[in-house]
């Protein structure tokens, strides 16, 4: 399931916008779903494979690596999320933002042109505030991830 | 398959070196952009999206696709086009003609690029 919109009103249809957390990683600002972040953490304990946060482990992953973008520095904040699906991961972010109201008409779908790994670790792309942001899908992107991408 | 396009649906732009001609008839615009957001992909050809009247469009290194190097940072000037049903920006140096004569051929020298196979991905089919 790509997309969980939220529902408004008490007539049980879908909704029209969804509440997302932003961040940022080599300045490029990405957006995932509130409902999958579980905790933020501060920089400096990513130092172990893993962090532990309420009985549960989030294995650390390097989003610079993933994406294949030369490494930042390590100053930024530690995102703790989940896909939904049973598997966690603490992403390595430069940057988190308040989280805002995406709006179904503010999405636009991965253009074809886009044919590789990306489909499956992003769902679409958004505008907000006349900014492009690139909306995660938890589950590919976690699923996408491998060992080598853990940070240790 | 050059044959079948009529001589005044060529365009030919400038792209380092090299002349290349697309059909004129899938441009739908010729503008500066001077903001990229980086899309981070497998092909390393797609520079990444571009916000253009309202609407999210990605865009094509076409001379990393020809071989030719890569295009440098935003500003540039880029060609916009809706063929095949998706939109695609590629940078471009200048426009050289529109409709050059000479008959219903490519010119010699001139790469074609058919964008409708470029908008779908498929770079290896979009040069002739």
């Amino acid at each position: 399931m790509p997309f969980s919109w939220g529902r408004t009103g008490d007539d049980g249809r879908p909704g029209t916008t969804r509440s997302v957390a932003l961040f940022t990683v080599a300045c490029v600002d990405y957006a995932i779903d509130t409902a999958r972040v579980r905790h933020l953490v501060p920089p400096g304990r990513e130092a172990g494979r893993s962090i532990v946060f309420e009985g549960g482990s989030f294995p650390v992953i390097d989003l610079r690596s993933v994406f294949r973008l030369p490494a930042g520095p390590r100053t930024g904040r530690v995102l703790l999320m989940d896909d939904g699906a049973g598997r966690t991961a603490a992403l390595m972010v430069d940057a988190i933002g308040t989280p805002v109201c995406l709006d179904e008409r503010s999405l636009t779908a991965l253009p074809p042109v886009f044919r590789g790994q990306e489909r499956v670790r992003f769902e679409a792309l958004a505008v907000v505030d006349d900014r492009i942001v690139v909306v995660i899908a938890p589950r590919g992107l976690l699923a996408d991830a491998r060992p080598r991408q853990v940070a240790v | 398959m050059t044959a079948a396009l009529e001589p005044r649906a060529l365009m030919v732009v400038a792209l380092g070196n090299r002349r290349v001609a697309v059909n004129g008839g899938a441009v739908a615009e010729i503008a500066r952009i001077s903001a990229v957001t980086p899309v981070p992909c497998d092909d390393p050809a797609i520079l990444g999206v571009t916000l253009h009247r309202g609407r999210i469009v990605p865009l094509v290194d076409l001379r990393r696709r020809l071989g030719d190097g890569a295009t440098g940072l935003p500003p540039f000037l880029c060609l916009f086009t809706q063929s095949g049903g998706a939109d695609i920006g590629v940078p471009i140096d200048s426009v050289l003609e529109f409709g050059p004569p000479g008959g219903s051929q490519v010119p010699e020298g001139v790469t074609f690029v058919d964008f409708s196979t470029l908008a779908a991905g498929d770079g290896a089919a979009a040069a002739h």
